[in-house]
């Protein structure tokens, strides 16, 4: 049972499983799995040729790993247990101490503290091994002590991959441990620990490493001890990084391709690892429905498990493409690979049809084409030079766009020629070439764009280079597809045009985009004025541009004016094949600043903007409508869907429901200082007086003179009682206090008032996480004033930030709800409420809009949307 | 006088060449146009008077994760394909159940919408509530007790409609996942929805007031709430997205959507 190393090579992957199998039956301990492997078949469901690659230990290649990978891919569809990695090792030792002795001061292993040794019947310890480890069992050991073999590498073994071998001969000589060397030459130890259990050390050459270790270096400014801790997390992080991006490129642990309404049509059927937690489930409801989609990727952090989620859109289909990785890989790969997956899928995608088993085979291919893709770029990023400028790289971006768009034309010479030149800059530019396209389209003529370009392209930034790939990409392949398969494509005639693009492409480099946008169209419209009706995506954006902006005078002239007002009409009758994001962008940008004079912060209505852009890109544009009303459509729908309450904000629900478990409901009111968390907290306690609720308030504003008596004042009006404790004191401590008096007299709620402060205050803010950390009341509210405007951004992440940061608990309190006061003097500029529940993600709970205790509201969404968009 | 005469024979000048252009037309012609115009007209009046037919709408509605997609396929194809992931947008389809496309005789299709169950997407639901013809609201039975309130809250907000509550839409409460071991029964969950229902009574009546909705008052106020005393028929079943078993959901809408 016990297969050395060379003798797994040369067995079946089957006949491996089988082993490993056997083992878990058995009970054994002892396993001969060389640990060092684990990190190469924890990534795959497919783990059987992760258990060969131990077998080639240090130098296999690539390619072979790829055929490998072909070759097994049958096998491991029939037999998959959804094996993910080796967890530990189990090792029975007569006495711990001696054995810890060993494994932690010669071998230097460190204890895994989080996992406790006191669960089992037996004295045990966890000592990490990479992110693996081996458990310690104090326990009688059924292997005779004497008659083994003198080579470990006869017997049954762990293997633990380190770095330097040399060193560790020279500590077992100095602890008189004695040990062999391997016999076939390889850089590997074996000794035995105080039981006689075998140890196998191999040495895994990583020439990057250091190169690794220095980014480590640089990455952390920490303070020495913690540096050392992180530098060495991230050294154990980045050797297995290392080891798996030399190894495999594919690393997705899922790729869904599901609709809107929810269907899954395909699911990657190679990667059968099971998800921990559901990310793609929580990818829709934290971030796709809140609006956050035009962000690049989303985070998922669950027990054990930290993936990162990218996603893209098929508008006009209602798809949705998800990949799912682990968050350490970062894979260069995923957007692109993405973007053709979407572009392959579209072309057999029929609503009708449920099942797309055939797609494995495209998918495969696909992937392994961007796989190659990323390699290549990021060897040729390690020679180009990064220096382009940001500026530079979004000119070309644009630039790309629009080449690539009106590359779409309907002869296919002149389009190949697009492709090329396309083709030309990329090579020239140092990256890679198409692979797909070349083989594709198979057209002649490599370099011509390129010379005539060399001028005007430097070297550019290599992360804008991704994204400007994955775009270009996407539609110059599509073109490509087009022209070299037979499979007919409705979607694409529309968008046919037959314009030489040379010239602008030259010219654009030299000034901002958005005017040369601009410059271009006219000049455009005024040279093919016999053509100006086809080319539909042109004008259109054009003439939206020119009714959005009408106030903005824009410098088009007449003609393109009259030219754009009749091929509106024309467009809003006949309707648009699909929307693209130049068509978008005029409409858009009125939205933004519509919603910018409506006091939503910038930076909201920019995103808010992006995601509506993302969600609109790509859709079929109906008949007799305009693009600034499709726009607005979008855009109030995601408005509504952001100010609708992710949760109840029924509060007297949660009232009786605290009331029936016996103890107050305490509500903590926060904010700014002057924003009137005071008066609106007496209104709420009327509003809940009026309800049958009984109030107590307490003053927690222990810092401004004359707080408590204003607090008192209004406890005196409602006839409500007031916990105080004077100034000077610790208001968590006051508000403890009135808690516990709180459950004594049987008040059903506590109105904490706090001290108002500003978001950079550390000691202040400190304090109040201390009172909220301390007292875990039911509702945080954050109070704050509708006349804000950019700073509302500011202020309601600051404090969630420094609620979160300054907390000492695992699970922070943050902001349950916002009360928006000073409701009443804003008149239609509504937008601090939008910024505030986009930022938080807390739902408006109450309005205050008034100076007397009867002014408090609820918001209006519809009323809300309805002014924002006015 | 003399300026009707005049009148009349300018008149005449105009209708005579206008006869006698009829006259010459060929018979076949004549009728073509006529014809055409009857057409056009009975067309038009198809397409611009209001239907009057019974609807035949039927609104799966719940909270997200219960399973309403996983039904309206299995209501639909008869299965669940590769399983479903939280929903964005509505799912709708006119179709015959997929159990009666086997049997033989003419049935009548239905519109069933699957209304995502996010909080974030409810309002889409006040689209569909208006032409409903029932509504089928499904309740996660495995982990009831968790989303118990979050459940009632929902379940409240639909009976109190205005469009429920008026056209007395039928409400069927599915209690889905029964495959599992671990599910509760539809009695518990009658029950406790019950219970919920009564206490958000107390507090949702209360703020009414504050909120612009219009809304209807639930049960008998002075006893403690139970479905049979809503206006509209409110009956529980039970079902299994995942196995397929969705006959009682079948049997309801057939009940209301007459094949």
């Amino acid at each position: 049972m016990l297969t050395t190393m060379a003798s797994l090579l040369i067995q079946s992957p089957t006949s491996m499983l089988k082993h490993k199998v056997h083992y878990v039956n058995q009970g054994n301990v002892f396993t001969c799995m060389a640990l060092s492997t684990t990190i190469q078949s924890r990534r795959r469901g497919r783990r059987k040729y992760g258990s060969c690659l131990m077998a080639k230990a240090s130098s296999s290649v690539k390619e072979d790993v790829l055929v490998k990978e072909l070759s097994y891919i049958s096998v491991s569809e029939k037999r998959d247990i959804g094996v993910i990695s080796v967890h530990h090792v189990g090792i029975l030792c007569e006495n711990l101490e001696r054995s810890l002795d060993f494994y932690q001061n010669i071998l230097g292993l460190e204890t895994n503290e989080a996992r406790p040794d006191d669960k089992l019947p037996y004295r045990g310890a966890w000592l990490w091994v990479g992110s693996e480890m081996i458990h310690l069992m104090e326990l009688p050991n059924p292997d005779p002590l004497t008659g083994r073999p003198e080579h470990g590498g006869r017997d049954r073994h762990t293997c633990i991959a380190i770095r330097d071998v040399s060193k560790l001969k020279g500590i077992l000589d100095k602890a008189g441990i004695p040990y062999t060397l391997s016999r076939s030459g390889r850089p590997a130890i074996f000794t035995r620990d105080p039981d006689a259990n075998a140890l196998e050390f191999t040495q895994r050459s990583s020439p990057s490493i250091s190169l690794y270790l220095l980014h480590a270096c640089t990455a952390v400014h920490l303070s020495s001890s913690t540096a050392i801790r992180t530098l060495r997390e991230k050294e154990r992080r980045d050797l297995i990084v290392l080891q798996l991006e030399n190894r495999y490129r594919n690393m997705l642990e899922q790729f869904l391709i599901f609709t809107r309404g929810g269907l899954v049509l395909w699911a990657c059927r190679e990667l059968t690892k099971a998800l921990q937690g559901s990310p793609i489930d929580t990818l829709i409801r934290s971030c796709l429905l809140e609006e956050r989609s035009g962000a690049s990727s989303y985070n998922y952090d669950a027990a054990g498990v930290a993936y990162t989620l990218k996603w893209t859109f098929h508008n006009d289909f209602g798809l949705v493409f998800v990949a799912v990785y682990q968050r350490i890989l970062h894979l260069l790969y995923v957007d692109d690979l993405l973007s053709m997956v979407k572009r392959e899928f579209s072309v057999i995608y029929d609503p009708n049809r449920t099942e797309y088993g055939g797609f494995d085979d495209i998918y495969r291919q696909l992937r392994m084409e961007a796989e190659a893709r990323a390699e290549e770029l990021k060897k040729s990023s390690k020679l180009g030079g990064n220096t382009g400028s940001k500026k530079q790289a979004q000119t070309q971006k644009g630039k790309y766009d629009q080449g690539d768009k009106k590359g779409g034309s309907a002869d296919l010479k002149n389009d190949g020629g697009n492709d090329d030149l396309d083709k030309g800059r990329k090579v020239e530019n140092g990256h890679v070439n198409w692979g797909r396209s070349d083989e594709e389209v198979g057209l002649v003529g490599g370099v011509n764009g390129g010379d005539s370009l060399s001028s005007s392209n430097g070297a550019f930034d290599v992360n804008k280079l991704q994204k400007l790939r994955a775009k270009g990409g996407k539609k110059t392949d599509t073109v490509s597809t087009k022209g070299s398969k037979a499979e007919p494509k409705k979607k694409m005639t529309k968008k046919n045009r037959v314009w030489d693009n040379s010239p602008p492409e030259i010219k654009l480099d030299y000034t901002d985009p958005v005017t040369e946008n601009r410059d271009e169209k006219s000049k455009f419209v005024a040279a093919d004025e016999g053509e100006s009706m086809m080319d539909k995506d042109d004008t259109i954006s054009s003439d939206s541009e020119f009714e959005e902006d009408e106030k903005m005078e824009n410098g088009a002239k007449v003609e393109t004016k009259a030219k754009g007002w009749f091929s509106s009409v024309f467009h809003s009758i006949a309707g648009k094949a699909n929307l693209e994001k130049v068509d978008l962008e005029p409409a858009l940008k009125a939205l933004k600043d519509r919603l910018m004079i409506k006091n939503v912060a910038e930076e909201i209505a920019e995103k808010l903007c992006e995601s509506v852009a993302a969600s609109l890109e790509g859709k079929k544009h109906a008949s007799f409508t305009r693009v600034s009303s499709t726009v607005q459509a979008a855009m109030e729908e995601a408005l509504v869907r952001i100010l609708t309450p992710k949760h109840s904000i029924d509060i007297l629900r949660d009232v009786y429901a605290a009331k029936e478990q016996g103890k107050p409901y305490v509500v903590v009111f926060i904010g700014v200082n002057g924003v009137g968390k005071s008066t609106n907290l007496a209104k709420v306690a009327y509003w809940l007086l009026q309800h049958k609720v009984s109030v107590m308030m307490a003053a927690c504003d222990t810092f401004r003179s004359g707080a408590v008596e204003q607090l008192r004042t209004h406890a005196r009006r409602l006839q409500i009682p007031i916990f105080e404790k004077g100034y000077e004191k610790d208001p968590a401590i006051v508000a403890k206090e009135a808690i516990q008096e709180a459950t004594c007299n049987g008040s059903d709620v506590v109105l904490v008032d706090t001290a108002g402060r500003m978001q950079d205050n550390e000691p202040l803010m400190r304090a109040l996480s201390k009172l909220i950390n301390l007292n875990n009341p039911d509702l945080v509210l954050f109070v704050g004033e509708a006349l804000v405007g950019n700073d509302a951004v500011d202020q309601l992440s600051k404090f969630n930030q420094k609620l979160a940061d300054l907390s000492t608990s695992p699970s922070p309190r943050l902001i349950d709800g916002i009360l928006l006061t000073k409701f009443d003097t804003i008149d239609d500029k509504v937008g601090a409420a939008l910024s505030m529940v986009y930022v938080s993600g807390a739902p408006v709970m109450f309005v205050g809009c008034g100076q007397s205790y009867t002014d408090l509201k609820k918001l209006n969404v519809k009323s809300i949307v309805k002014t924002l968009l006015k | 006088m003399e300026g009707m005469e005049h009148w009349k024979s300018k008149l005449q000048e105009i209708v005579n060449p206008l006869q006698q252009q009829i006259l010459r037309t060929p018979d076949t012609q004549l009728y073509t146009a006529i014809g055409m115009l009857i057409i056009t007209i009975v067309f038009s009046m198809f397409v611009l008077l209001p239907k009057r037919k019974k609807s035949n709408t039927i609104i799966l509605a719940g909270l997200s994760g219960s399973g309403k997609t996983v039904l309206f396929y299995q209501l639909r194809d008869g299965s669940s394909h590769q399983g479903t992931v939280t929903s964005m947008e509505p799912n709708e389809g006119t179709f015959v159940l997929h159990s009666e496309t086997d049997k033989k005789g003419k049935w009548k299709p239905i519109h069933l919408v699957d209304v995502p169950g996010h909080s974030r997407l409810r309002p889409k639901l006040d689209d569909f509530l208006p032409q409903a013809a029932g509504l089928v609201y499904v309740v996660d039975s495995l982990e009831f007790l968790f989303i118990c309130r979050a459940s009632a809250e929902y379940l409240y907000d639909i009976l109190t409609n205005a469009s429920v509550v008026k056209k007395k839409v039928p409400v069927l409460i599915l209690c889905n996942k029964t495959e599992k071991v671990t599910a509760h029964s539809k009695d518990f969950i009658q029950k406790q929805l019950e219970k919920e229902i009564e206490k958000l009574r107390a507090s949702r009546t209360v703020i009414s007031d504050a909120d612009m909705k219009s809304e209807y008052a639930l049960g008998i106020p002075g006893e403690p709430f139970a479905f049979s005393q809503s206006r509209n028929r409110v009956c529980f079943a039970e079902a299994s997205g995942l196995t397929g078993e969705v006959s009682q959901v079948e049997q309801f809408i057939r009940e209301y959507v007459k094949p």
